[in-house]
Formats: C-alpha cells, structure tokens, sequence
C-alpha cells in the first residue's frame, strides 16, 4: 500500500507537458511509478464534419516537431479515401520529406535535449543541464547538433516551402514536383551533415560507455517490438507491412497490413493520464506491451539498407547484443537513422524519375474509410478516417508512437525509480535519471516543446495525511 | 563580408504579433540578411556568425500602440524558463558557439491587437514602416562605420 507521493511536474526537456508520480512504500521502497501527460488536445473531436481533404493540414498542426510524420500519415488516410495509387515519384518526394524531419527531429533530441545529461552528467548542476551548458562545454557538439537540425529544417523548406507545417503533401501525392535547382540545394547540404554525423558519433561513442547503470536499468526489459518493414529486412519509414518482434529476437508477427490494425492493436485509456496506451491485441493487456521508435526499428531489421549506417549498426550490436532490450540505446539508435536518413536522401535524389513532374493523383472521394501509416521519428503513426458520402469526417482515431510506448515508459519510470531513488530520498541526480529515461523515449506529447529545458520543477513529498515532509524546488 | 542580420519575429496567426516580421520583409531590399520567423530558436545563432550587426524586431505589448522603441541588447544568459529564445539568449549562444556574437539592437513596436487573424491592423502596417525605418538608419551607420574601419588584414598590403 503506497503511503506517501513523489511527484515531479513538469518532466523538463521533453515534448510537451507530462508528470511523474512515484509512489513509496512504508518502507520507502518504490510501490509504483507512474507517467502522467496531463495536457488534452482533441484533435479526433475537432476535425468531426471537415472536409477530408483538410486533414493533413489540419493534422500537421497536432506538432509542431514532428509535423511531416502527421501530414504524411494523413495523407495516406486520404489517399485510401480517394482510392488511388499516388504516382512512383510523389512517393519517393515524401519518402525524402519524412526522412529530412526524422534527421532534424532525432537532433532535436539527442542534441537539444538529452546531451546535456550525456555530456555533462545525470549529477550536473540543473542549471548548467541544457543546451547552453553543452555549448560551454563542448561548442564544437553543440555547432553539429544545431547544423544537423539546421539541415533537416532546410530540406523540408525547399521541399515543402515552410520549415514548419508545410502544405506540400496532399491527398493523392504533392502538390509540385521537384525542380533540378532544388534537388542540388538539397544534395549539397548532404556531406556537411555527414561530417558533422562522424564527428558526432566518434564524440558519442565514448559517452555512452560512461554510462553502464543507465544501460542496465533505463527500461531496460523484455517487450515487443513493432515498426514498419520493407519486406527485405531493411529499415522501412514510409510504407510496407508492420513487423513484431519479441525480445528473443524471434519474429512474433509480420506482413501485418496496416488497414487491419483493430485486429492485434488494443488501445487503453487509464484514468491518471490524457495518453492512450496501446498493446498488442493477442497478448492482451497490460502482457501485449510493445515498443516502437529507433530502438525497435533497428530491432526489426537484418540490416539498415545504406553502408555508414550498417558499419554503426554493426558496432552497437557487437557491444550491446540483439536485440536491444535496454531504452538508453535509443540514444545510439537515433545516432545510426540520421546517418541512414542522409545516405537514403542521397540515395532518392538521385534516383533516374526524381524530377518527374507526375506527382499527384486526382480523384473524387472513393471509399468511407482510410488508413494511412508512417514511421514518424518516434515510431510508428497510424491516422485512421471515416467519411459521409460528401467527404466530411464523421470518426477519426490517431495512434501516435508515444501512446505505443506508454506501457514501456511507466515501466521504465519504475526501474530508474527502483535502482536509483533509495529510500524515499531525494537526490538530484536520481530526480533527473527518472526524467532522464523519458527523454530516452523522446515522447511527443505536443506541439510544445522545452528545447532550451530547465523549467521550474517543484517535488513534494507529502505523508498520508497529506503532510508536507519533503520538498526541493528548481527555480 | 557577411551582411548584417535583420531577424523579425512574430505568430502571423496572431495580428499584431507579426508586426516585426512586416518589418523584416519591408527590408528585403537592403544589403543585409533577412530572416522571418516565428520565434527565436537556437539554429539562428549559426545566422549571426560573423555578421557585423545583428537587428531585431519584434512585437510589444507592453508598450504604448504605435510606439517605437530600439535598444542595445548585448549576450546574456538569464533563466531558460520557456519555449523560445530572447535576443539576449540567441546572443549568448552564438558568442558560446562562434567565439563572438554582433553588436545588436532590439526595435520593438508597440501592439495591443494580438488576437486571431493573420493580417495587421493599419496602426500595426505603419508602426511596422517606422520600426523598418530605425532599422534603415542603424543599418546605414553600420555600412558607413564599416567603411571607416582600417582593413583587416592590415596596410602592409
């Protein structure tokens, strides 16, 4: 029986706004853990009566991190209602706007917000603990991290005409093709990220090994693992069947199609959060728990299909076994898509078709129903519609990829709170691991985001009766 | 020579807001760089390496409607506390990264329409000509004062 809270509100350098409970015990061990998202969007409500066609505007506004990933998906969905096979080229055109987000949102986030704990240590002074502190410190880091969101941001604009919520991916493919000036711009700024990636993962090869208890304990367990394939065994973002994998490795499920998801997703809502949770139906719940993202991706796959990618795939498995069973590696996972993102962008722009100007596919709404999926940067993301016969939403249910985590997330809050909160007191830098492994998952619980981090946080620790017994407070 | 940095910033979904971005595109003809965006964010800091003078323009409700202010602004680091950056901020980065941040100055116009719309009130349109035209004069001194300079690699050439 729990007898007295922990409560850290909010959770700091993560997207979006979300709480920690830790529950203790009488005897001041960890009862349970749990993470709140305590923010209410309602996208699925609102967008009830638009035109479909509206949607993947509409939807891209959910973030403002990750809107590519919901534009995308969106118009997948759309594409479904149309009934259209969208032309080769418009494919291969979002297929290279996916992959320039995922590089600037993974920068995002190993650079703006977990490298403060990797590069300064769990135990830094909060203070010093952001984005700042790391270009004190390390400015050459900081100056690749910031050039690989830069580049990311820069690609999506000449693609897409805005760094953030651009319009260009509609209903039945894009709504422009791809000009040769263009394709250069963008093949030019390809060896700079290459070089700042190298330089990165030289830096970060070294970190990580400095952290042998996070490894060992930041949601580190046996779970599924789910993500888009290509069929082929290679890393897939944009289409394809979904894969599940167990943590032996062994293939649980695949050529799962996306349009029968009801069929082995379940989804959960739990009373202390807004975040839905989703598990796999056969496995029922809460044993159907699943992880989705980099860590899982690279858990589905022989092999990420491009050579500087596969040579740091290699090397991480070679050090941390197959599969990757603890979440601290979806730091160095994130590290290997980048490299990945870059050389399949290389790969695409060149391609024989990529100027072709068949890139959109029209049509009159065809079906009631659509479903579209996308590998966004932190996992899979599923956008599902049902439409009147004019074409106006009367349902729609998003399955984002930290709904598909939130099991494994609360378990992970759980173990960090176990192994590093020891009875009942308050250090520092326990407070921050248990942030720390939520920042591992990279949850995007918003279009908000605490890039810069270090908000104000204040921890009660409060007796049964409610009696204040513990406080720490940053300011 | 890199050219001075114009950033305006502002939600152009929010009227008024966006009166220093009005500002910035009332410059695009100017020999500097023009920046317009919705807030300040740690990629800009890359823009300032380099540049002789930085300018920013911004929104501010906490000044009279109409009303111009400019100021220095100089790097800073004060509490990160929220979801973007002050000019202060942006320039402590930069001198972190760079080695060196511009001289800057701040050129705020005063609002009180900030609600729902994305065009600007005509107060707010020639509020944004006054702010673009401080920015003119400061960008003028800026090129007059860089041609006083002796030459950087010195006379001996």
């Amino acid at each position: 029986m729990p007898t007295r809270n922990i409560v850290i509100d909010p959770v700091t350098r993560i997207e979006g706004h979300a709480k920690i409970t830790i529950e203790l015990a009488e005897d001041g061990q960890i009862a349970d853990a749990r993470f709140h998202v305590t923010q209410f969007r309602g996208f699925e409500k609102l967008c009830e009566g638009r035109p479909f066609y509206e949607m993947p505007s509409l939807m891209a506004r959910i973030c403002g991190i990750c809107p590519v990933s919901h534009l995308i998906a969106s118009s997948k969905a759309c594409d479904a209602i149309l009934a259209v096979s969208i032309p080769p080229n418009a494919a291969r055109l979002r297929r290279i706007l996916n992959l320039a987000q995922i590089l600037q949102s993974h920068a995002l986030s190993v650079f703006y917000l977990s490298s403060p704990d990797l590069l300064l240590g769990m135990e830094a002074a909060p203070e010093r603990r952001n984005l700042f502190g790391v270009a004190a410190t390390e400015p050459e880091v900081a100056r690749d991290g910031i050039r690989l969101r830069q580049i990311g941001q820069q690609i999506i604009e000449t693609l897409g005409g805005k760094k953030i919520h651009p319009a260009w991916v509609v209903p039945g493919g894009v709504s422009a093709p791809l000009g040769a000036e263009k394709r250069d711009q963008i093949l030019a700024l390809l060896p700079d990220a290459t070089a700042a990636l190298d330089r990165t993962l030289d830096r970060f090869r070294r970190v990580f090994q400095s952290f042998p208890e996070e490894m060992s304990t930041f949601a580190n367990f046996p779970s599924l693992f789910l993500g888009l394939t290509d069929g082929a065994g290679k890393l897939e973002f944009y289409d394809g069947p979904l894969r599940i994998v167990g943590s032996d490795g062994e293939v649980v499920a695949s050529h799962l199609q996306p349009a029968d998801y009801p069929n082995y997703l379940g989804e959960i809502a739990e009373d202390d959060s807004f975040l839905k949770s989703a598990y796999y139906l056969p496995h029922g719940y809460p044993d159907g728990i699943y992880r989705v993202g980099p860590l899982a991706r690279l858990n589905l796959v022989m092999s990420c299909g491009t050579p500087r990618a596969d040579h740091e795939l290699g090397a991480l498995r070679a050090m941390a076994g197959t599969p990757l069973l603890s979440s601290f590696h979806y730091h160095q996972a994130r590290l290997i898509e980048m490299f990945h993102c870059v050389e399949r962008m290389e790969e695409l722009l060149n391609a024989p078709d990529i100027l072709s100007p068949h890139v959109r596919a029209q049509a009159e709404p065809n079906a009631e129903e659509g479903i579209g999926i996308a590998e966004a940067p932190r996992g899979t993301l599923l956008h599902h519609y049902k439409v009147d016969r004019n074409g106006l939403i009367t349902w729609a249910n998003l399955i984002i990829a930290t709904g598909q985590n939130n099991l494994a997330l609360n378990r992970g809050v759980k173990q960090v709170a176990t192994y590093f909160v020891r009875d009942g007191k308050l250090s520092d830098g326990a407070l921050n691991r248990v942030e720390a492994v939520v920042r591992a998952f990279d949850p995007c619980l918003s279009c908000s985001t605490h890039a810069i981090g270090a908000m104000p946080m204040e921890i009660e620790l409060r007796g049964p009766e409610g009696a204040l017994l513990d406080r720490r407070q940053r300011a | 020579m890199k050219p001075a940095v114009v950033i305006g910033y502002g939600n152009p979904l929010r009227q008024d807001d966006a009166i220093g971005r009005r500002a910035a595109e009332l410059l695009k003809s100017c020999e500097a760089e023009i920046i317009c965006c919705h807030q300040l964010t740690p990629e800009l800091a890359a823009a300032l390496a380099g540049a002789p003078l930085a300018i920013f323009l911004d929104a501010a409700v906490d000044q009279h409607p109409g009303q111009v202010l400019s100021r220095r602004v100089s790097p800073c680091h004060s509490d990160l506390t929220s979801h973007h950056l002050a000019p202060e901020q942006l320039l402590d980065l930069a001198r972190l990264l760079n080695g060196d941040a511009p001289p800057a100055y701040l050129i705020t116009g005063g609002v009180d329409r900030t609600g729902i719309g994305d065009t600007l009130t005509p107060a707010a349109e020639r509020c944004a000509a006054r702010m673009a035209d401080v920015a003119l004069d400061l960008l003028s001194i800026e090129k007059f004062a860089s041609h006083m300079r002796p030459p950087e690699l010195g006379y001996s050439r």
